[in-house]
């Protein structure tokens, strides 16, 4: 197999502008893949299985069987998952990765997301930290994303957001029924409510049309391909260029490393299962916070006898997804227009600022709810079955409004991926072990951000309420998962430096959400993305031609 | 094998059924492999009234299925969602024929239909 320049392990949102990015600049990639390369025509409209509803599986990978993972509860008991259970913590496993079937939130994290240190302390127990990068570093790489991906939205009613040179590249869509009704009520609680950006079209943008407004959006691969990801967006151009070959339904097994301790490409099995080595004379591991912290430990030898960046037991550590509460409320007028995303409003006055508070989260209306979203949303006291659970369905179907939204997580040693001793994958490798709990302030900040969900819903006129809070049992990960490979200035305690580079092997990288220190109170979308973009421009910068030199 | 697909199509009664009392067949229809409870289910129904869930009156229905949740509370919440979603999931499944339910809350039915770029070869929207 011909040797290359870069293999890059995962086509998802940061793996895809790699590739781009890379190829483009001329060099020769690799772009392996897991899972398949679905389209617009494999939507299904399937409210049983897609990405996010997985009664019937998983849509868009991986598939139950042969992959399973391990979570230890709070009294140590493992328990073995499959992909379409909530605990464990799935993502996506496709071209596109999370970006071809998510909502498409498009979120800037705020200036102060990025030093959360210094502007909190880190809580006791917690392994809270700053970033290396500032937000003006990443601003530049912001705007890049917001461009080349596609963003509809408008920041222009927040004051709570960084500053940027450029606005969004496409207006918001239109409003919906939920925003005209929270909109006025926001506003005279003295809030800020604003469009939020979406990595969605709203008018026709690089040569596809815009949203046609169906209900099947979040979990779905768009029937009209007018949501952006990386597979309809960087991933095409990346082929393109002639430079760059994507390979799909292949599974790295690991990393392989020469007697001095450098990266020389990657052992994978192929589609047909047969294992495959690909040289190359870099490595840039992009499969999300929980594959590539796996696949790192996963790759020992004897100069990295607990994996590869784990000189000192940091790969894994610190994982951290969002704690989501909010409320439903419930209105004696009608809310619902069946008119996607559903998802229009937000506010970002609740991200910080709370005394006695370590951060907070954006709030905003929820993705337009599929029928099946509703069977445990009603009042309380509803029966859970027969004539009256039926009767409230109808009743409160499109009487509800539901607002939520992601606290930003503190994080932790001790929340966790490892690797399981005993079980193992299709393929024969170890599995994830997920260890640990979300920290307990978190728990706490979720509880208040419930409470103004729910004062925001009575202000807009719900005659009923009820509060969505709760405390996990156990890490949290899922479609936000990140910081398992944390970004910093000192190798005792971080896995990569600020260009996304592993301490202690100089060609091999780590890019994607693995590399965040915090996750914002936002959904991590472009922040991914704008991290891949900065640490692109770092690594294309430092590109010799026939090899990396730091 | 589900009730609909023994029966032919259900009657109105037992759409009725279906949603007053969560038809258990609807939970076979999504959820293969359960068969063995959906037969658990039926032999609670012959021993008590003589025959079949789905050709009992509505009464001797909520019966049963008051009579499961008591007896076994994790077997009842299993068939009471899997009930849920094939009734207010997608009409492809067997559970929402005629997308019922979708249209018992009021929700366009047939729903708006896309094309994309994919499509554009194929004619007009079906």
């Amino acid at each position: 197999m011909k040797r290359v320049n870069a293999v890059v392990i995962g086509a998802g949102a940061a793996g895809g502008i790699v590739a781009k990015e890379l190829s483009v600049a001329g060099l020769s990639v690799v772009l392996l893949e897991r899972g398949k390369w679905y389209t617009a025509n494999d939507c299904h409209k399937d409210d049983l299985r897609n990405q996010r509803t997985t009664v019937l599986g998983n849509a868009f990978g991986p598939e139950d069987e042969g992959n399973p993972r391990v979570w230890v509860d709070a009294k140590g008991i493992a328990r073995t998952v499959l992909p379409s259970e909530g605990s464990y913590q799935n993502n996506a496993a496709c071209v596109g990765g999370g970006t071809l079937s998510y909502g498409a939130q498009a979120w800037r994290y705020l200036p102060q997301d990025f030093r959360m240190k210094s502007t909190y302390g880190a809580p006791a127990g917690s392994s809270l930290e700053d970033w290396p990068i500032s937000y003006n570093d990443l601003e530049p790489f912001y705007e890049k994303a917001e461009y080349e991906i596609g963003i509809s939205g408008d920041y222009s009613g927040t004051p709570f957001h960084g500053p940027r040179k450029r606005p969004l590249p496409m207006p918001p869509l239109p409003p919906g029924r939920e925003f005209s009704i929270l909109e006025p009520a926001a506003k005279r609680l003295g809030l800020h409510p604003f469009h939020i950006p979406m990595a969605r079209n709203s008018v026709p943008y690089n040569g596809r049309g815009p949203c046609m407004r169906c209900r099947w959006c979040v979990g779905f691969a768009c029937e009209v391909d007018a949501k952006n990801g990386s597979q309809n967006t960087v991933i095409p151009i990346a082929l393109n260029t002639g430079n760059c070959e994507l390979r799909t339904e292949c599974m790295a097994k690991e990393i392989l490393t020469d007697d001095r301790g450098r990266a020389r490409g990657v052992s994978y099995f192929d589609e047909n299962g047969h294992l495959q080595e690909q040289l190359s004379d870099i490595v840039i591991v992009s499969g999300c916070a929980t594959e590539s912290a796996r696949l790192l430990l996963n790759s020992k030898s004897r100069l990295f006898p607990d994996g590869l960046g784990n000189r000192h037991d940091q790969v894994g550590r610190n994982l951290q997804g969002h704690h989501y509460t909010g409320a439903v409320g419930f209105f004696d007028f009608e809310t619902y227009d069946d008119v996607g995303p559903g998802a229009t409003i937000a506010i970002s006055d609740y991200n910080h600022g709370t005394p006695g508070l370590c951060g907070g989260g954006m709030l905003a209306n929820e993705f337009i709810r599929l029928p099946i979203h509703m069977i445990d949303r009603l009042p309380a006291n509803t029966p859970r079955w027969g004539l009256g659970h039926k009767q409230a369905m109808r009743h409160w179907h499109k009487r509800t409004i539901v607002i939520m939204g992601p606290t930003q997580q503190i994080p932790t040693a001790e929340g966790r991926v490892t690797l399981d001793p005993t079980v193992k994958d299709k393929w024969g490798l170890p599995v994830v072990r997920f260890l640990g709990n979300v920290h307990p302030h978190t728990f706490e900040i979720g509880e208040v951000q419930a409470k103004r969900a729910q004062a925001w819903l009575k202000e807009a006129g719900a005659v009923d309420t009820s509060l969505m809070s709760y405390k996990a049992e156990m890490v949290s990960a899922g479609q936000h998962q990140a910081g398992t490979c944390r970004m910093g200035n000192d190798p005792q305690c971080s896995v990569v430096n600020k260009n996304c580079q592993i301490h202690d092997v100089d060609n091999l990288f780590v890019i994607d959400s693995s590399v965040h220190v915090t996750n914002g109170g936002f959904n991590p979308v472009l922040t991914i993305m704008a991290v891949a973009y900065f640490a692109s421009d770092a690594l294309v910068r430092n590109w010799k031609g026939t090899g990396f030199r730091s | 094998m589900s009730t609909s697909r023994k029966t032919g199509h259900l009657t109105r009664r037992q759409f009725v059924a279906a949603g007053a009392l969560g038809s258990a067949a609807i939970a076979t229809g999504c959820a293969p492999g359960k068969q063995g409870n959906w037969e658990q289910i039926q032999a609670m129904s012959r021993k008590r009234f003589g025959q079949d869930l789905e050709l009992l009156s509505q009464p001797q229905q909520l019966a049963i299925v008051s009579e499961l949740s008591e007896q076994d509370r994790t077997f009842f919440e299993l068939v009471r969602d899997h009930t849920m979603e094939g009734y207010y999931g997608s009409p492809r499944h067997g559970g929402n024929r005629d997308a019922v339910s979708w249209r018992m809350l009021g929700l366009p039915e047939p729903p708006p239909l896309g094309r994309s770029q994919y499509d554009l070869g194929k004619g007009s929207p079906s």
